[in-house]
């Protein structure tokens, strides 16, 4: 009995996280009036898709403006946080401890505090609204680096010191012995740093002026336009993050639970 | 594993449609070029107040070059005297805009008297689907409807 009841709040608490996407994609293809737009005239209909896919240039505009912010941001990121891990849990220099402790409360800070000097900054480089002043911060970001620095507390030191006594090129030893190690980690990490890129709205809002360059997150937010094609929009622009998903959901969840915080 | 391939199989599906219609769709083709109304820079009266001896004011008015506030963007400007604005250039491949700043004088009923970088004969921007620069290649879509 009790696990009845039990399995009913699950399926409950599921269904309630689960109906605003299937609102969403109901009410993508419904034109008419009223919360569920089937009042009225207009009904069923594929209107809201044909709106934003043949008729406004927005919309596409906005998603592979998305595709090239996030895609970009999210490898070189890896790119960064990777050799950095690395540094912090294998290389010994002076202030190692200090610079770790720095990168924690970095990572603690709010994006608001630190949006103020990422603008000055750019400022300063000439680079305010053109897209690598969207693509520069998101690059170097502390989470990716302590992330992977946590995890690369449990590699294999036998493997390693072997590596070592092989090659002097810490490049190789990260890409051949290091790497195929935290793979399920980076794939976590890839997850993660996407859909944050995906989802940006303050940083091209503050760094963005010309509308040809905003990713779709926020156009979808300040462009008008019909309830259909409004949720239309939306429902397109959740599948490449749903995508992924399921194609790292695995290692998102052996990642993490491995990592040793 | 079956489900890798049919993740595989969705994952291409969806770009491969989401490039189709980016490039066969049109809609980005026929949104490329930015549409603006234009209107031809024109002779319009200003006020001109001329202080008397006794304190009272004498007010007139003069014929100066004028230009619509429309077409006028004080972006970063010092003090509202002078301003950007776009004018249509004609080329062998159509209409570009070229940046212009313009120095303004006397503001009456939205117009602005100019007092240097535009001619008589240029026809400036007073309304643009989207950010213009310099050198864009626009379309026409017509003349400033309300000319007063």
């Amino acid at each position: 009995m009790k696990k009845k009841i039990v399995g009913f709040l699950v399926l409950l608490l599921a269904g309630i996280f689960l109906f605003p996407a299937l609102f969403t994609v109901f009410r993508s293809f419904t034109q008419g009036g009223g919360v569920f737009g089937m009042e009225g005239a207009g009904g069923l209909s594929l209107a809201g898709y044909y709106d934003i896919l043949v008729e406004e240039a927005w919309y596409l505009r906005g998603f592979w403006n998305s595709v090239l912010y996030a895609g970009v941001i999210t490898v070189l990121n890896l790119a960064v946080c990777l050799p950095a891990a690395y540094a912090f849990r294998e290389a010994d220099f002076r202030g190692k401890g200090a610079l770790y402790f720095f990168y924690i409360v970095l990572m603690m800070m709010p994006l608001q505090v630190t949006m103020l000097p990422n603008y000055i900054g750019l400022r300063d480089m000439h680079l305010l609204d053109t897209r690598p002043a969207l693509i520069l911060p998101g690059i170097f970001t502390p989470f990716g680096v302590f992330l992977m620095a946590q995890y690369m507390g449990g590699l294999d030191r036998s493997v390693l010191e072997a590596a070592r006594l092989e090659t002097r090129s810490v490049f190789k030893i990260l890409c051949h012995i290091a790497l195929p190690q935290v793979k399920t980690c980076a794939a976590a990490l890839f997850l993660f740093t996407f859909a944050e890129n995906w989802n940006l709205v303050e940083q091209p809002q503050i760094l963005l002026k010309s509308e040809q360059k905003q990713p779709l997150s926020v156009l979808l937010a300040v462009r008008g336009g019909g309830m259909a094609s409004l949720f239309a929009g939306c429902v397109l622009f959740m599948v490449p993050v749903v995508i992924l998903y399921l194609y790292f959901h695995e290692s998102l969840e052996e990642g993490l639970g491995n990592l040793k915080l | 594993m079956k489900r890798r391939k049919y993740l595989n199989r969705f994952a291409v599906f969806f770009s491969a449609f989401m490039l189709f219609f980016t490039l066969f769709s049109g809609s980005i083709h026929r949104q490329t070029m930015p549409e603006v109304v234009v209107l031809r820079v024109r002779e319009r009266e200003f006020p001109v107040t001329i202080d008397l001896e006794d304190g009272a004011k004498f007010i007139t008015a003069k014929r100066e070059l004028g230009v619509p506030e429309s077409a006028l963007d004080f972006f970063g400007m010092d003090g509202g005297k002078t301003a950007r604005a776009f004018v249509l250039e004609e080329t062998e491949g159509g209409f570009i805009v070229r940046e212009r700043f313009v120095q303004l004088g006397e503001k009456a009923d939205g117009w602005y008297e100019v007092e240097d970088g535009l001619g008589k004969r240029d026809q400036v921007v007073c309304a643009a689907d989207r950010e213009l620069a310099d050198g864009v290649k626009v379309r026409v879509s017509g003349e400033w409807g309300h000319v007063r």
